[in-house]
């Protein structure tokens, strides 16, 4: 961790400049955490209630990170547990599968009056809901948040390799269904 | 046949395996890449409020910031009138002074000017 982090870190830590230092870090990580949140849950009021969840978290927790990863590591990790426990309880309460869930989610998007997407964008958020979990995370950072297979690898603590492997076969699904 | 070195005599780019898969899989992006996804009009500018109120830090409402100007002023008005206050006195002080100081005077040679000495002037 850098010494400039370590000493941000230190300063939310620090009661006297925690409200001050978690002000900065809302400004400054809101937007992409947001973002990351909502391809995973895909309807903003849901994003909206985990984003906030997310910064809580954060909030009440920031005693327990350890320091050996960056911190925006750590928060993104923090919003993906965050979104994956608001898809299972969401769905366990209508008795769907999460996938289940996902995928009705993904079919009511155009009818969603803030998805602004083609009909070439509605049939890669369908394909991406249909992709099992994991995959649909990997593909969600590496495809549209750009992330590299390192920090992925930090965020969902799974190897590079694994990680590859799941990019590639949720790339092959998605070029196989485009191509049908 | 034997002679030859079997090493391999072609060379590749650096880094370029670690990055080929990645390439790979991202040459033939078929649909954008753009964001379909958009929020309510002034939704992210407004998020960190929602999230300090959730959290319970105190927010820079307009309100506030009135009430610490006020505050502001007000203390550099009574910070003026004390001055101005305490140059008055000062200066009234010096005023009495100098009136006591002339009577002093007055009253002394009044006192110590004999008939005599008044008639010498004479």
């Amino acid at each position: 961790m850098s010494k400039q982090q370590s000493i941000f870190v230190n300063a939310l830590r620090d009661p006297l400049t925690k409200e001050e230092a978690f002000k900065k870090l809302v400004t400054e990580y809101k937007e992409r955490l947001y973002w990351h949140i909502r391809k995973l849950v895909l309807d903003h009021d849901d994003a909206h209630d985990v984003v906030q969840n997310t910064f809580i978290k954060i909030h009440l927790n920031i005693d327990k990170f350890r320091e050996n990863s960056s911190l925006f590591t750590w928060m993104y990790r923090i919003a993906t547990n965050e979104s994956l426990n608001f898809i299972n309880s969401k769905a366990a309460k209508m008795g769907l599968l999460n996938q289940e869930w996902i995928e009705a989610k993904a079919d009511g998007l155009m009818a969603d009056s803030h998805f602004d997407g083609d009909q070439a964008a509605l049939k890669l958020q369908k394909m991406v809901a249909r992709l099992p979990e994991k995959q649909r995370i990997v593909f969600n950072m590496k495809y549209f948040d750009n992330m590299n297979y390192q920090d992925i690898s930090e965020v969902l603590d799974t190897s590079v390799g694994a990680l590859k492997a799941s990019y590639h076969h949720a790339v092959k699904k998605i070029k196989a269904e485009l191509n049908d | 046949m034997t002679d030859f070195k079997k090493h391999n005599p072609f060379k590749i780019p650096d880094g370029y395996f670690e990055s080929l898969e990645e390439k790979l899989c991202n040459s033939e992006d078929t649909v954008s890449k753009l964001n379909p996804f958009s929020t309510p009009e002034g939704y992210l500018e407004n998020l960190e409020n929602s999230i300090h109120k959730k959290i319970g830090i105190p927010q820079k409402s307009a309100k506030n910031r009135l009430k610490k100007s006020t505050l502001r002023y007000t203390l550099v008005a009574a910070v003026i009138v004390f001055i101005v206050t305490l140059f008055q006195v000062n200066r009234s002080a010096e005023i009495e002074k100098e009136q006591a100081l002339n009577e002093f005077i007055e009253n002394y040679y009044l006192e110590s000017f004999d008939s005599y000495e008044m008639l010498s002037v004479l």
